[in-house]
């Protein structure tokens, strides 16, 4: 890539240019050991030389960018458009989860229909995850789920019917969310996508009235 | 158009499963009854309509639509209604594990057909088999008359999965 050329060229200039500031301080330090006259002579020589690696350190890179500006260096990169869809689709599973999860706290009865689904819903976190190379947290950039995604924030209802009810709309929502994500994927991803939202929409079949989830 | 020849290939792959899931559907119906039978009934339909459109788009691309076998291998033996409702399962596991490869075309509009057979076909082999998969398509679980399940004493969905006919658009 053009790009990298370059940064590992600005790079390159600055690194020689402050290594020649380091040498001459040196040099300057061994001659100030020396009588107070060498002192003297010895600032000069360290301005003048201070000048031209100014110089070099600011023109060089400069040159080997084209003019683009020193900014470009600290501009953090952007992450790529299927890292984003992958992201959205963990905070979508993660969310979905912590529903099952709020469920089944306040509705026990369901845990045998339920939990087949909870654990597909699992494999789904699991296979995007799978997607994600994540950096380290603190080079991360701040990305947070638009809802927070724990248990104690989901408010899920009390009674089987009316939370069977609140997981199908949930899980026909997620399933339409991924729908949307689908064209700005690339094309594996896109079939993963594909394949989780139909598993969704399965989950919101046996979920709705009149019939048994799992 | 250059760009049409994966699109073309995709759909021939997904119109040879429609091809077999006429043919699955037209031997499960024979071993079923009731509810169950009209539910097939209705499964056939559906794919002879999504065999239609498939065709018509194909054409539309310049291409000439692959045609049905004679007969098919059925995967297990067929001889009663719990293999007939498996078979019907079966045959919508291959359906839309053939529509995953329109669902990974460049083009939007193919994309989503895609997707949208892809739900219908899991959500038809869901009311068959009584439960769901975590990737349908993606992977299919073994074929073969499985243990009792839920799925064989109820009919399948015919709500909730309109059939790919009404979105194609060609």
């Amino acid at each position: 890539m053009p790009g990298d050329g370059q940064r590992h060229g600005m790079l390159g200039a600055r690194t020689v240019g402050h290594g020649a500031v380091r040498d001459r301080r040196r040099h300057d330090g061994s001659g100030r050991d020396g009588s107070g006259r060498e002192d003297g002579g010895g600032r000069v020589v360290r301005e003048a030389t201070r000048r031209g690696v100014l110089a070099t350190v600011v023109s060089l890179p400069l040159v080997a960018t084209g003019c683009k500006g020193v900014g470009a260096l600290g501009t953090p990169p952007r992450p790529q458009p299927d890292v984003t869809v992958v992201r959205d689709a963990i905070d979508g599973e993660t969310l979905m989860i912590s529903r099952y999860q709020a469920v089944l706290a306040a509705v026990p009865s369901l845990a045998g229909p339920l939990g087949p689904l909870l654990q597909q819903h699992r494999e789904h976190l699991a296979r995007l995850r799978a997607r994600l190379i994540e950096p380290a947290p603190a080079s991360r950039p701040a990305h947070s789920p638009a809802v927070a995604a724990s248990p104690a924030a989901v408010q899920a209802p009390g009674t089987p019917t009316a939370a069977r009810a609140y997981l199908r709309e949930a899980e026909q929502a997620a399933a339409q969310a991924l729908l949307g994500r689908l064209t700005v994927a690339p094309p594996s991803l896109a079939q993963l996508l594909a394949s989780i939202a139909a598993s969704e929409a399965t989950h919101a079949l046996l979920l709705g009235p009149g019939r048994r989830a799992g | 158009m250059t760009a049409a020849a994966p699109a073309v290939g995709a759909l021939q792959a997904a119109l040879a499963a429609e091809h077999a899931a006429v043919y699955g559907y037209g031997v499960a119906g024979a071993h079923l009854s009731g509810a169950r039978r009209k539910a097939a009934a209705q499964g056939w339909e559906v794919h002879e309509a999504a065999r239609d459109t498939l065709a018509a788009m194909i054409t539309a691309l310049g291409a000439r639509p692959v045609a049905a076998a004679a007969a098919y291998r059925l995967p297990f033996p067929v001889h009663g209604s719990r293999a007939a409702v498996m078979l019907a399962a079966f045959v919508e596991d291959r359906v839309a594990t053939a529509y995953l490869g329109v669902v990974a075309l460049s083009d939007a509009r193919l994309r989503l057909f895609g997707a949208r057979a892809l739900e219908s076909a899991a959500l038809r082999a869901a009311g068959w088999r009584g439960r769901t998969l975590a990737f349908p398509g993606l992977e299919a679980p073994a074929p073969g008359p499985v243990s009792s399940g839920p799925g064989a004493s109820r009919p399948a969905p015919s709500a909730q999965s309109p059939p790919p006919a009404g979105q194609a658009g060609a």
